[in-house]
């Protein structure tokens, strides 16, 4: 009788656990509203790993051939892309350490190139994405913000992030990692 | 209960406290992991997530098995099986750089296949020698009762702790609450 208790106590214990991991992946969708996941970066799952694009948007041509390059995926629609771009605002692009685009992703064209006005990212390569077909035809990427990393024109890594610093911190130390 | 006993309550409580968790993160947040084994196998071209979750099933039955007296033994291939598999992932992604987090524990898991992996397989295959070596423990409820109770104690503080940043924040916020207004 006591080992069917027992058992039943761990019954419950793995409830709760599969219940706390259910919570876990629900929390991870919720913005802090007091900015402390303000350093978040975590791997992003969807995307196609490996991808090469063979079309570069003409704005993004620049980054095509870079042995090494990032890629900054933002909608004007969603509040922490807001946050970023006017982060980026405050970057020099040659400061940067590593060659950098950024792609808006956007319902209509109008919207998009006023979200690049409004942040000055057109120090920047840019593409205005209208309808994110490219980033999702060719990249699978539906997710904002977000960082594409690109090596000898081939997409390695892909991370989802709330802060510029944070991205280009791990962006680094994944180049580090690497050498 | 005997020395050996206590060997046996203390291993297999902490690889059912384990596999318990990893199993139940892989189950709720499958991709990180499938997008691990994505990058250790490129040529495989079929979608991973069923096998991670397959897995996940596996881990989570092995953690209840092994604390049941009738099935402790027979849980055994499972448990060695799953030891294997971690010591090989971990091996393989070792020698081909794994750069993808494992997401072995779920999307907290930023570690990539790798050392940690060979070392976790260690460990498991060690807890299943010790269920071979131990067929008859010398109190067998007993060592039933006391792996369950203490699969639940390793499991609670567990969570807490991974917690404990949203625990400081609630408790933070219900003294704000009750500070009485000067």
């Amino acid at each position: 009788m006591m080992v069917v208790g027992a058992i039943a106590l761990l019954l419950l214990t793995a409830a709760i656990v599969v219940l706390y991991a259910m919570m876990g992946e629900l929390a991870a969708r919720v913005p802090d509203p007091d900015g402390n996941s303000a350093n978040h970066v975590a791997p992003l799952a969807d995307f196609t790993r490996g991808a090469a694009p063979t079309i570069y948007p003409t704005g993004l041509a620049s980054l095509a051939h870079q042995a090494r390059m990032a890629l900054v995926v933002l909608s004007p629609i969603c509040t922490t892309c807001d946050k970023v771009a006017a982060e980026l605002a405050n970057y020099d692009p040659d400061e940067i350490g590593l060659p950098f685009g950024v792609v808006v992703s956007t319902s209509t064209r109008e919207t998009g190139e006023e979200f690049v006005e409004r942040h000055t990212l057109h120090r920047f390569p840019y593409v205005v994405d209208e309808g994110a077909t490219w980033i999702t035809g060719s990249l699978g990427v539906k997710m904002s913000p977000s960082a594409l990393v690109f090596e000898n024109g081939v997409l390695t890594e892909a991370f989802t992030f709330s802060n510029v610093q944070a991205i280009l911190g791990r962006i680094v130390k994944v180049r580090q990692g690497v050498s | 209960v005997t020395p050996t006993d206590w060997a046996l309550i203390f291993g297999n409580s902490a690889l059912s406290a384990l596999l318990l968790r990893a199993g139940a993160e892989k189950l709720v947040k499958t991709k990180v992991a499938a997008t691990a084994l994505d990058e250790l196998f490129p040529r495989v071209r079929s979608d991973l997530t069923g096998i991670v979750r397959l897995a996940a099933v596996l881990e989570a039955i092995a953690a209840i098995a092994v604390a049941t007296p009738e099935l402790r033994l027979p849980a055994q291939p499972f448990v060695g099986a799953l030891g294997l598999a971690f010591l090989v992932l971990g091996m393989l992604g070792k020698a081909r750089g794994s750069r993808q987090p494992c997401g072995c524990l779920g999307a907290s898991s930023a570690r990539p296949l790798g050392t940690t992996n060979v070392l976790m397989g260690l460990a498991l295959l060690t807890v299943v020698l010790l269920n071979i070596e131990i067929v008859r423990p010398g109190n067998a409820t007993a060592v039933a009762v006391s792996t369950s109770f203490l699969t639940v104690i390793i499991s609670v503080v567990w969570l807490f702790w991974t917690s404990r940043q949203r625990i400081r924040l609630v408790i933070g916020n219900v003294r704000k609450e009750t500070e009485p207004e000067s």
